[in-house]
């Protein structure tokens, strides 16, 4: 075994450098994401389908609201697919973005005793967040039966679209941790403005309502693109729009590459309010 | 002996900048913003620390409540970076600074050594093998599968002693706080850590038992107001303490306050 050296002085690490250092340590990024997934299930099965219900209870009752009250029709499938699998990939990016924030200040009493690199930490928050996602699968293609839609053959696309989905609230959510350690209240701020993020997406409502000449900033907001391709995949024709392909490939990567980078700059002088 | 050192210091100073009212949050620092009144502090806890522990060595730590004892210890575990200078430290560390930070109350016994062990950068396999040794140890191996939320505070502080012991480090940190439990686990629990100090670990051991310190130690510094202001043979330092103390029964306060 090789002899771990630490030095206060050694410039933060480059991605590469990290990616390596992650990969070294992914038993402990297992142990950690098994941790998460234990405490918020309780270990209990009851306790990974009360997290579905969530999503479900939504979907009905956007459901009663736009397609009964106010009748509202989307082109192609039935409005309760279209607005459940809005849904389920909105709250994975909501989840996330909001759980790698406060990862630092959750975790504050560890980080302040026990050396452990605060990453780590929002690495296993983003972790568990796939998984569960994972799990909400299965409504989704109960209701995508029942609704009689056909899948599409395209539909393992939707496995690296909700890989860059996570990259991208990842590198957003690593930015903001050491912020969060400083204001506690910015993820209320946060919380509201991902709720607007989500008005501004076709989450619940088709993105042709938007006025034509509004279109364009619609499509400005990167979940737009998630949303839409997660649709395509799903149940569309094809594998999606090119363009909303290389909007959330760029999307993630800045976020990423940005997240790293002031994740870097603001986390040492975190942890002198920690 | 011509290894470099396992703990080396090199004129590292911590400086907290502390606002003078503390927001706390964003709201109060945006009502400050517009007050005009965002005043920061600066708070040094240590200044131009330069220290070489090397392998076989046990340095004790003096100091007053505030001196800058715990946040040294900190500083060489990696878990605070130093705003000044710099830190290095070569090998496996054991830091028994403050134990039990890394346990999840809901997961069992069992989890909680796999963990813990983990986050103190051990190999999870590795402490998988070790559970039922680590359990007997702290005598909890009839607990072992209760999530550790329903332990009483004496049966986490031996389960965070036997996991964090349970091991060979090249640099061994310990807070003298761990006088924990009962009578049996704490002279147990010392001759372990005597064990490991003198299994040829650099150590750094912080106390406020004196005697103990100047017997146990090979080399004693004395901290206040985060500098080293005595440096060598562990009686000599630990008398010239306790006569400054003996002196000034108040001074120790005006620290905190200042």
């Amino acid at each position: 075994m090789s002899t771990p050296i630490y030095d206060s002085a050694a410039p933060s690490p480059s991605i590469p450098q990290d990616v390596v250092a992650t990969w070294r340590s992914r038993s402990l990024l297992r142990v950690l994401v098994a941790r998460d997934l234990t405490v918020r299930y309780k270990r209990s099965v009851i306790g990974v389908w009360w997290t579905l219900l969530n999503p479900v209870l939504e979907t009905a009752v956007l459901w009663m609201v736009f397609s009964q009250v106010f009748r509202f029709a989307v082109p192609g499938v039935p409005y309760v697919v279209f607005v459940l699998s809005g849904i389920l990939l909105f709250n994975c990016f909501r989840q996330t973005i909001l759980g790698v924030s406060g990862s630092m200040f959750l975790h504050r009493d560890l980080l302040s005793k026990v050396r452990v690199a605060p990453g780590m930490l929002s690495l296993s928050t983003a972790g568990a967040n796939a998984i569960t996602f994972g799990f909400t699968l299965v409504p989704l293609a109960l209701v995508m039966a029942i609704a009689g839609v056909a899948p599409n053959p395209w539909c393992p696309l939707a496995v690296p679209l909700v890989a860059l989905l996570i990259g991208f609230a990842l590198g957003v959510g690593l930015a903001l941790a050491p912020i969060v350690v400083r204001f506690p209240d910015m993820v209320d701020l946060l919380a509201i403005s991902v709720t607007m993020i989500g008005y501004l997406a076709p989450v619940f409502y088709p993105p042709e309502i938007v006025p034509e000449q509004f279109q364009f900033v619609e499509k400005l907001n990167p979940i737009y693109h998630f949303v839409m391709l997660f649709r395509d995949v799903l149940y569309g024709d094809g594998a999606g729009d090119p363009l909303s392909w290389l909007a959330v490939v760029l999307s993630a990567g800045a976020a990423l590459l940005l997240g790293h980078a002031v994740h870097n700059a603001l986390r040492r002088g975190a942890f002198t309010v920690l | 002996m011509s290894d470099p050192a396992p703990i080396e210091l090199r004129d590292v100073g911590l400086g907290y900048r502390l606002s003078r009212h503390g927001p706390s949050s964003l709201k109060e620092f945006a009502v400050e913003l517009t007050r005009r009144h965002v005043r920061y502090e600066r708070l040094q806890a240590l200044t131009g620390i330069t220290l070489d522990v090397r392998p076989g060595e046990i340095l004790g730590v003096v100091g007053g409540n505030g001196a800058g004892k715990s946040t040294l210890m900190k500083v060489i575990a990696g878990i605070l970076p130093p705003t000044e200078g710099r830190v290095v430290t070569r090998g496996h560390i054991a830091a028994m600074i403050e134990l039990g930070a890394g346990f999840s109350p809901d997961l069992t016994g069992r989890e909680n050594i796999v963990l813990y062990g983990s986050l103190l950068g051990r190999p999870p396999a590795l402490m998988r093998e070790r559970i039922e040794e680590i359990a007997a140890w702290a005598e909890l191996t009839d607990y072992l599968d209760v999530p550790i939320r329903s332990f009483s505070s004496g049966m986490l502080a031996r389960l965070a002693f036997a996991i964090c012991s349970d091991t060979s480090p090249d640099v061994l940190l310990v807070d003298e706080i761990l006088a924990v439990g009962d009578a049996e686990f704490s002279v147990r629990s010392g001759e372990r850590m005597d064990a490991l100090m003198r299994g040829g670990a650099a150590v750094v051991l912080v106390s406020h038992d004196l005697p103990a310190l100047a017997e146990r130690a090979t080399r004693a510094v004395w901290l206040q107001h985060g500098h080293v202001i005595a440096d060598g043979d562990p009686y000599e330092v630990t008398e010239a303490y306790a006569a400054a103390r003996h002196d000034a029964p108040g001074g120790e306060m005006e620290e905190r306050s200042a």
